[in-house]
């Protein structure tokens, strides 16, 4: 299980550094929070707010923000997602991809105020746009990971859609 | 009660404590990398670790580019090879004449007591990455120390200048972008030697000249190039073209927009100077 956390953060890393056009830079989901969520909401004897803490030292250096920016980002969120996850699990997918959307958005408005704190840089509210594919994006992640999950025999077979 | 309740079960720090340190590391880390330069050493070690993941996501970009040079027919080759023979030919042409501007400049400053114009010795590199946070703007190019990059390095594609390299590990460099936010190149116009400064506004198609009066002799159309004022860009490189110029009388400075040379979002293949 520790392995599979590993690896889907390093695909969720890679996923973030593939170049693409700078118009659509906006566009691309928070991979790697989308991630933190998922593994503080289904494994949190896994996945605590340290390791939260590491995943987002590491996405300040990959990047090239001011170190400690999404490191604190980072386990805002998973704290967040621990303490929200016994309600939203039961929820259906676009119910959840609501609170995901609320969530990235959170993640996006915080890096946003804490980096015009720290540095020369502005933002804009263009962090939206990434919360939105985000959201679209969740239920897809949580049947891919869940069917991995299912595959390699870490978990019960799923018994109905909307809980995992 | 429920508190000693839960203390009885508590081994070392608690978990709120915990978190509340890690807080703190991080907060102490953002405060010490905003007032001083402490951190860019060690930074530049944990850059090695993001290496692999710019490694492989340029994995894809690199397959297409083999397959494009090994998957192409006898006709596209021949033809390339026509126009790069033509392409040569009117290069030579004008090296020719370059040859006599040569002697002439070097006569003329040798007039006007100027040091001699140096040759700048470059190395071609491509480029791995680019920076995923759109407010930042830098790449990865896929040399580093073990090449000779230093940090300052002014990099160059085959249009102008594209930025400065700003840390370096053994393999790979970054560099940031004239159009970045937190960058200013001095620059110059070449029509009238008019000095200013041109300052990237997080816009990849944009610079603007700061404290441009507006008495200025600027015009849409202008070449701005390097100025070399600063000492750590080389003189003459072409910079940008000044697109517009908005006089308001309400403001102190003219606003005007101009547009890099260089192709900041296209070019693959990119050179750096060494500057001696």
């Amino acid at each position: 299980m520790r392995l599979l956390v590993a690896i889907s953060f390093c695909i969720a890393f890679l996923l973030m550094v593939i170049p693409v056009d700078f118009e659509w830079r906006w566009c691309r989901p928070e991979f790697v929070v989308l991630l933190v969520i998922y593994w503080s909401m289904t494994s949190p004897q896994y996945f605590g707010l340290f390791s939260a803490w590491c995943i987002g030292f590491f996405q300040d250096l990959i990047e090239f923000s001011p170190l400690g920016i999404n490191a604190i980002g980072m386990m805002i969120i998973a704290y967040l997602a621990n303490m929200l996850y016994a309600r939203i699990k039961h929820y259906v997918f676009w119910h959840q991809s609501l609170w995901i959307f609320i969530f990235i958005a959170v993640f996006g408005l915080y890096s946003n105020w804490v980096i015009s704190f720290v540095s020369d840089r502005e933002g804009n509210f263009l962090f939206f746009v990434a919360a939105f594919t985000s959201a679209l994006i969740w239920p897809l992640l949580v049947m891919f990971m869940k069917s991995i999950q299912v595959r390699f025999r870490l978990t019960k077979a799923i018994h109905n859609n909307y809980e995992y | 009660m429920g508190n000693s309740i839960k203390l009885l079960f508590t081994k070392g720090p608690s978990y709120f404590s915990r978190a509340i340190l890690l807080v703190v590391i991080a907060v102490a880390l953002l405060v010490v990398g905003r007032y001083t330069q402490w951190l860019e050493p060690v930074r530049s070690k944990l850059d090695v670790l993001t290496v692999p993941f710019y490694w492989a996501s340029d994995i894809p970009e690199r397959v297409s580019v083999w397959i494009d040079d090994r998957l192409l027919s006898r006709q596209d080759l021949e033809e390339e090879n026509k126009l790069l023979r033509n392409k040569v030919r009117v290069q030579e042409s004008r090296l020719q004449q370059m040859g006599a501007l040569v002697a002439d400049n070097l006569s003329l400053r040798q007039l006007m007591n100027s040091s001699e114009i140096l040759q700048d010795r470059v190395l071609v590199a491509e480029l791995i990455g680019v920076s995923p946070d759109p407010l930042v703007h830098k790449v990865i190019v896929d040399k580093g120390s073990n090449d000779g990059i230093y940090v300052g390095q002014p990099l160059l594609d085959a249009f102008g200048l594209m930025g400065q390299v700003v840390s370096v590990t053994p393999f790979t460099a970054q560099a940031l972008l004239i159009t970045d936010n937190s960058h200013a190149i001095p620059v110059q116009i070449t029509r009238n030697n008019v000095r200013t400064v041109a300052e990237g506004v997080g816009n990849l198609y944009e610079l603007r000249l700061r404290y441009v009066s507006s008495t200025m002799d600027a015009k849409a159309g202008d070449i701005l190039v390097s100025s070399g004022l600063g000492g750590r860009f080389p003189v003459g490189y072409p910079v940008a073209q000044v697109e517009s110029i908005t006089f308001d009388p309400g403001e102190v400075f003219a606003t005007v927009i101009a547009r890099p040379a260089a192709r900041l979002d296209r070019s693959r293949h990119v050179l750096l100077v060494f500057s001696e």
